[in-house]
């Protein structure tokens, strides 16, 4: 019985995991069908993108590592790891050379987690791999508290970098966002189309009041009252009733520095 | 009868030395972010010794040195500490954590090389606008290095989310101009913006003719035209104070526990709603009123020795300088020429200046006879 333990203790092998998994902080474009735990059998014989592990390498660039798996079928699979670019796609590399590849796999099975990652594999030689990774702290998006600092509500105030800048073919392009770019974009109807990217802004940005609990933003200086410029926000309860505001009807939840008054366009509010 | 014998179920070291080296360094990161965020309370009483990085000065207050690069590069360099490794307990053994000075020199600074390295983000992605990468080792693991980001935690507070009220109305019956920023996240620096960091801002924009090389006068606040300010603090992804944020940070609530009260209070002071209470109050009915140090702690006004980082005056969220210490440039939407916090250690205890809303307007430019600081804010949507 010993015997066997000792065995099976040796089968079942801790790999190791890829260079700079453990700077992972997320994982992204992870294959919708797959789930936790239930191995990747098909479709068989064809190539697939399982999931891109994110992390920052030491010159700050994002990148993310690809895992493109050629599922088993009349031959074993190969699994093959390639870094790229975040913005890249890894569908893009499904039939070019990984940077990293093992083949004669048997069986996959992996399983995503809010604070881990991990990867099991059977090799043809009945050898298993175990690869288990912990993501770092995810930066906090509750509520900020008192004494609470910017950098601590925007995430940890540590972050690890990963030792080696990536393959030097990997382009990363550091494109700036524009000023005047929509970077939240939140309807008059107060409908949130998509999630702020405000905090991309290179130089900060400003919102233009609609009346709703968050307002359409842009990147760029803020510049709120002056004449031609968006109405600064006043805020929604400092009058403690429960008003339906109107722009044209009620402008009181935003201003304009004195002699302007608060134009409408829409239920966004402008100053002239 | 015999105790039972304890089991001591001991976890056992990774075979591979990458991963012992990663649990080594996921270790010592509490360690590293203490030394990072309030590596102040290792300073002796015989302060720092490494006068070609950062001076140390009485009267300059220990949050100085908190998230502060120059701290940093002193105490690896030897200049807080004799010993200057990270000891850390892990699978029976202890390990030594270190910072690799791995990093080109900063000319403008010193010919010394760097154990951090100043960034300022470029493209999209990270969440923080600049920060410090800095580069651990361990000394029984030869071989590996752990790059990683410090960031500024110690800069800027909260704002919590309430009804405020900007200025004091002449009628207490008055509510005068009340707002409020429910829905909205923001920060505002605690101390003003220094010497140091606009340097940094120098050189990280490439503008270095302007760098200030007297260390002595790094922690003071920087006196530089309105449009630097405002350049300086857009750099970083920041605004320049308003007048309406710093009214709300300075005057305290009534009742913290109600964001929407009836009334809105708008105290003379942050420490004491009645200013007659006040040594500013007693000052004015007293002309030979003698200044105590705890005055000059709750507002440094004229006759007060100087003390720059000092939390002494922090209001309820953690701002300082509320009154006295030095002029402040204020962004004023609602009364675009008030514009300078007028209460400043230029005036006497006794000046009608000193009180809480007290605004006067400044034309953005420096003048040896009346020296304005600034400060930044950053409203965070996520």
């Amino acid at each position: 019985m010993i015997g066997f333990l000792l065995i099976f203790v040796s089968v079942l092998s801790q790999s190791e995991v890829p260079k700079n998994w453990a700077q992972v902080f997320e994982i992204r474009d992870r294959h919708e069908f797959y789930q936790n735990n239930r191995v990747v059998s098909k479709p068989v014989n064809s190539w697939q993108t399982l999931f891109a592990v994110a992390y920052y390498d030491i010159n700050l660039n994002l990148r993310k590592d690809c895992l493109l798996y050629k599922v088993p079928g009349e031959e074993p699979g190969t699994l093959k790891v390639k870094t790229i670019a975040s913005d890249g796609s890894c569908e893009d590399h499904i039939f070019t050379p990984g940077d990293w590849e093992l083949k004669g796999i048997k069986a996959l099975q992996f399983a995503v987690t809010e604070t881990n990652l991990n990867v099991s594999i059977t090799l043809s030689e009945s050898k298993t791999e175990k690869w288990s990774v912990t993501f770092q702290k995810k930066p906090l998006q509750s509520q900020p508290k008192l004494f609470m600092s910017s950098a601590g509500f925007k995430g940890a105030s540590v972050m690890l970098l990963a030792p080696e800048s990536g393959p030097a073919a990997v382009a990363v392009e550091n494109k700036e966002v524009a000023d005047g770019t929509l970077c939240h974009d939140v309807t008059d109807e107060c409908v949130e189309q998509k999630s702020s990217t405000c905090v991309d802004c290179p130089r900060g940005w400003y919102e233009v009041p609609n009346g709703c609990p968050s307002g359409p933003k842009y990147c760029g200086p803020h510049q709120c009252g002056h004449k031609g410029q968006p109405a600064c926000r006043r805020g929604m309860r400092y009058q403690k009733a429960r008003k339906k505001f109107e722009c044209r009807l009620d402008s009181s939840f935003a201003y304009c520095s004195p002699g302007l008054t608060v134009e409408c366009d829409g239920n966004k509010a402008f100053c002239r | 009868m015999r105790p039972r014998p304890k089991f001591v179920i001991k976890a056992l070291p990774p075979e591979s030395r990458e991963e012992l080296f990663t649990q080594v360094i996921e270790a010592s990161i509490p360690y590293v972010t203490k030394l990072w965020e309030e590596g102040d309370r290792l300073i002796s009483k015989n302060g720092l010794q490494c006068e070609q990085e950062i001076l140390y000065q009485k009267d300059v207050g220990r949050s100085y040195y908190q998230c502060n690069p120059h701290f940093w590069q002193c105490y690896w360099q030897g200049g807080v500490n004799k010993r200057t490794s990270i000891q850390i307990d892990l699978f029976g053994q202890t390990f030594s954590v270190t910072a690799k000075a791995s990093f080109d020199p900063i000319k403008e600074y010193s010919e010394q090389e760097r154990f951090y390295r100043m960034f300022k983000r470029q493209g999209s992605g990270l969440k923080h606008h600049y920060g410090y990468v800095v580069e651990l080792e361990v000394t029984e693991i030869p071989g590996y290095s752990q790059p990683m980001i410090l960031a500024d935690t110690c800069r800027d507070v909260y704002l919590p989310e309430r009804v405020y009220g900007y200025g004091r109305p002449k009628d207490p019956r008055d509510d005068g101009f009340t707002w409020d920023n429910f829905g909205r996240n923001l920060f505002l620096d605690k101390f003003y913006v220094t010497n140091q960091q606009v340097n940094d801002w120098r050189v990280l924009s490439g503008v270095t003719e302007k760098i200030n090389k007297d260390k002595a006068s790094w922690p003071r606040p920087a006196l530089i035209d309105f449009e630097e300010q405002k350049a300086y603090c857009s750099f970083f992804g920041k605004r320049v104070l308003e007048a309406k944020l710093f009214d709300a940070a300075s005057m305290s609530p009534t009742d913290l526990k109600n964001p929407t009260p009836d009334r809105i209070q708008r105290p003379s002071t942050p420490w004491q709603r009645d200013l007659g209470k006040t040594f500013l109050g007693m000052s004015r009915i007293n002309s030979d009123y003698q200044l105590t140090p705890l005055d000059c702690q709750l507002a440094q006004v004229k006759g007060c020795t100087e003390n720059y980082f000092t939390t002494d005056s922090a209001t309820w969220m953690g701002f300082n300088f509320a009154i006295g210490y030095y002029p402040e440039s204020l962004v004023n939407f609602i009364e675009p020429k008030k514009n300078l916090k007028a209460s400043s250690k230029l005036l006497p205890a006794s000046a009608k200046e000193h009180e809480l809303g007290a605004l006067t307007s400044w034309n953005g430019k420096q003048d040896p006879e009346l020296p304005v600081s600034f400060r930044c804010y950053e409203e965070v949507s996520l």
